[in-house]
């Protein structure tokens, strides 16, 4: 059984708003991460504690998930030293947005792990996140949004990808770049062996000779 | 009392009023929009955060309003031509287009009016026209008078290239601060000799190389069709460009930031912001920001005597009008909203300063014989068994194939020029990278490429497949620019809209525009040679041609019938041409006008004809030359 809301229960969560709608997206968030506390064994002394922690967790869930998605590493998603951190920066966001309301049961799809994923953890991902994409069209489109944030720092409303789909790209999403640095760390550039049109940190010359190998740009892609 | 009052603060007025400012001279600028920031960060913020990143994205007025929609026009105070105008429901939508345009074919360049004006989004191309450009009736006077009756007025330059032009072109090149090497660019007898410019040339980018092999043993007649085989051989040179290729006037070396348009984040590109700021530092120079020059008004003695201007607010709302008086005036706005001022200054006579009201019969010259390079491009993906080319990165061009910009078959059709693209298909099919990724992640099949799913449906990938097949993707994209010279026609034309008016209350300016079979030509023989290339290259080609885009067209050229269409290039020019007398024309050599010699039209609207080359060094030429006659005057 897929723990992801039928129709009915997005649509309540969609029309959450303010301070309840959050409380409201929180507690899913709450709820979907008790399940990996517990099996990781972490002890909580006060409930304001676990909730960090619950986040903490959540968001390298969300991390992993975005891995299986982009075909990042997730340690290039998330860096050692990271003063961007736009993996913090898209968790809080999405959790704004509408039409979000699979995103806690997805982040369930993907384990809270620090370490590299391994090709096979990361196969598991993408398995568990293709049979939830075959039951519901949300959590399709949203996984879609997900992939092309990390890739555009623009964030495409999923209800927007899926007339594109369904108009063979005649009906053109709009989008919101969600910052500056979003755009400028978009992993689309670094996909390409490039950077962001209007920020570079080359020098004078370099598009005279072949760029670095994929690594240098936060590859090799799993 | 003032010495100069110049209108606009762009290429042309910045160079005159820092030459004047130099020269002790007291200038006051009047400029029609928002002041420069401080910071250039302020236009790299909006720029970053713009959903569409076109060449006005980082300058105001803001592309949108509020609520999100495109400004409506009447809004504005100093309102101007955007790319987001220019699509096949907007551009004859007075709503949308800042411009009425009622012509047979859109009028597709933008421009800013912004301190420092439409050259803040150009690209750097530096090339000077070629000498027979400046003497088209050379050509024979049966040629010029079939094109008169073909409805195009050719006319010789009022000043030939081996004049004192040559000496300001050099000058405007140390100004700019231009990177070439003069023996590869010593073509088509541009007389070069043992000139320097001031910087070394900027080196060739991967496609550049790439195309240069391709090119290389292959007669030029086997690409570039029959009517150019007496030349020698295609190659490609590195393009001269305002670009420093070594730290020049206190700025750094380009990095290679691939957005020469619409900005560089380290003015490595030349942008007349740095010569406003040195004619301000001067201390004779002084600027009016948001002050739109409504009248041009006239004393006794026919000369100009004073200039209205219109003040708007940070909200957009009119606060003040005054007028401002000066020995001399120079009017140096664009080929669009300097005869559109002109034509406003119609309440002393009918019409309109500069035009000529001596005969009954003649209809003046003013708003006539606009023109574009009338700009095709053509774009695909190099041969997977070759080495990628990685497009999106270095300078936007930094090659070229430019000996196709004069031959003898420029008595048949125009000439063109090929510019080399680096930053792939960005602009052509509408914003990428973005389209190729959301193709990829969302199963369409825009860009083309995207068709490796059962039965050549899109596919739809995740993880290592995705980046993979982006990674494949872009870094083979190339795209192709050329640049069609444009005949001067004088149905093409600026006037003042009867109907529509600015958030200011003025008239906005009303286009007729179409292309000469002459021209049409020339684009047919663009699109063949780009066919050529991309064969040459052993590279698929993908530019595709909507079904309702305003500005295609099929004719039949060498044999063969030909589908082709034109962007704007961003230059307009020759709606104030220089000639001799007000008989052909509105200026004399030195950019005064016949009827008000007090009154000097600057910028590309004096250029009488087009050729290839793009034209703010040319305007950078012909300002510091009139400044020095200005000079000389006061």
């Amino acid at each position: 059984m897929s723990d992801f809301p039928k129709t009915d229960e997005a649509a309540d969560a969609s029309a959450d708003q303010g301070e309840a709608g959050r409380l409201g997206r929180r507690s899913v968030l709450v709820q979907a991460t008790t399940a990996l506390i517990a099996a990781s064994s972490v002890s909580f002394d006060k409930p304001a504690l676990a909730d960090t922690a619950s986040d903490d967790n959540a968001l390298l869930s969300f991390i992993n998930l975005s891995a299986a998605l982009t075909g990042v590493p997730n340690g290039s998603l998330r860096p050692n030293v990271d003063p961007i951190d736009l993996k913090r920066e898209y968790f809080k966001f999405i959790r704004l947005q509408k039409e979000t309301e699979p995103f806690a049961d997805l982040l369930k799809l993907a384990p809270a792990k620090r370490e590299a994923l391994t090709d096979a953890e990361l196969a598991d991902i993408r398995g568990k996140v293709a049979a939830a994409v075959k039951m519901n069209d949300k959590v399709k489109y949203l996984t879609r949004s997900i992939t092309l944030l990390w890739y555009l720092g623009g964030w495409y409303v999923p209800s927007a990808l899926q007339a594109h789909e369904q108009s063979k790209g005649k009906a053109r999403p709009g989008f919101q770049v969600v910052s500056a640095n979003a755009y400028t760390h978009g992993w689309i550039w670094r996909v390409a062996q490039a950077h962001p049109m209007g920020y570079s940190d080359m020098q004078f010359g370099y598009w005279k000779t072949t760029p670095a190998d994929l690594k240098s740009f936060g590859g090799p892609f799993q | 009392m003032t010495d100069v009052v110049i209108v606009g603060a762009g290429v042309a007025g910045a160079l005159i009023a820092h030459k004047l400012g130099k020269a002790g001279k007291q200038v006051v600028i009047l400029e029609a929009g928002a002041a420069i920031p401080p910071n250039i960060n302020a236009y790299m913020e909006r720029f970053y955060k713009s959903d569409a990143k076109v060449p006005e994205s980082p300058y105001t007025p803001e592309l949108f309003d509020k609520t999100g929609k495109m400004a409506d026009p009447k809004d504005v105070p100093a309102g101007r031509q955007n790319a987001l105008m220019l699509s096949a429901e907007n551009w004859q939508e007075p709503a949308v287009s800042y411009a009425i345009q009622k012509g047979k074919r859109p009028f597709a360049s933008t421009y800013e009016r912004i301190g420092g004006g439409t050259s803040m989004h150009w690209l750097g191309t530096s090339l000077r026209l070629l000498p027979s450009d400046f003497k088209m009736e050379a050509l024979g006077s049966d040629w010029v008078e079939m094109q008169r009756g073909l409805g195009s007025d050719w006319m010789d330059w009022p000043i030939a290239y081996d004049d004192d032009l040559k000496k300001h072109y050099a000058d405007a090149e140390a100004q700019l601060g231009v990177s070439a090497d003069a023996a590869e660019q010593d073509y088509l007898k541009l007389g070069l000799g043992s000139y320097e410019y001031p910087m070394p040339g900027i080196p060739l980018s991967l496609l550049d190389q790439t195309v240069a092999a391709s090119l290389k043993g292959k007669k030029p007649e086997s690409l570039a069709g029959p009517d150019v085989a007496p030349l020698a051989e295609l190659v490609v040179r590195s393009t001269p460009a305002a670009r420093n290729s070594r730290p020049y006037q206190g700025r750094r070396a380009c990095a290679g930031n691939t957005n020469c348009i619409p900005i560089c984040p380290i003015q490595a590109k030349y942008d007349p912001t740095i010569t406003l700021n040195d004619a301000l530092s001067t201390g004779n120079v002084t600027i009016m920001y948001q002050t739109v020059a409504s009248e041009v008004r006239l004393g006794e003695n026919g000369n100009a005597n004073e200039i209205k201007y219109k003040q708007y607010g940070a909200d957009g709302r009119p606060t003040t009008d005054g007028s401002i008086a000066a020995k001399i005036f120079v009017l140096a706005g664009n080929a669009i909203e300097t005869p559109r001022l002109l034509l406003m200054s119609n309440k002393q006579i009918d019409k309109g300063v500069a035009n000529d009201n001596r005969k009954s019969d003649h209809k003046g010259f003013v708003g006539k014989y606009l023109m574009d390079h009338p700009y095709y491009v053509a774009w695909g993906l190099t041969d997977p068994a070759k080495d990628p080319v990685f497009p999106y990165r270095g300078p936007l061009s930094t090659g070229g194939i430019e000996d196709l910009r004069d031959g003898p078959f420029r008595k048949d059709r125009a000439a063109y020029r090929v510019e080399i693209g680096n930053e792939g298909w960005n602009f052509v099919i509408g914003g990428d990278p973005n389209i190729t990724a959301l193709d990829f992640v969302n199963g369409a099949n825009v860009t083309g490429v995207n068709k490796g799913g059962a039965n050549g449906l899109p596919e739809t990938l995740v993880g290592k497949d995705l980046a993979t097949k982006l990674n494949a993707m872009i870094s083979r994209q190339i795209r192709f620019g050329f640049l069609i010279e444009q005949t001067p026609d004088a149905s093409n034309a600026v006037t003042l809209s009867t109907e529509f008016k600015d958030g200011l209350g003025l008239w906005r300016p009303e286009i007729k525009y179409d292309l000469s079979t002459y021209t049409r030509k020339g684009l047919a023989a663009a699109k063949q040679m780009a066919d050529a290339l991309f064969d040459a290259m052993g590279a698929t080609q993908l530019t595709a041609i909507a079904e309702n885009d305003p500005t295609a067209f099929t004719i039949d050229f060498n044999g063969k019938s030909t589908r082709v269409n034109y962007l704007g290039a961003g230059h307009m020019m020759g709606t104030y041409r220089m000639g001799t007398s007000e008989d052909n024309s509105v200026v004399d050599a030195d950019q005064c006008a016949h009827m008000h010699r007090n009154l000097y039209l600057v910028g590309s609207g004096t250029f009488p004809t087009a050729g290839t080359a793009n034209p703010t060094l040319t305007i950078a030429a012909l300002c510091l030359r009139t400044a020095e006659k200005i000079i000389a005057r006061l």
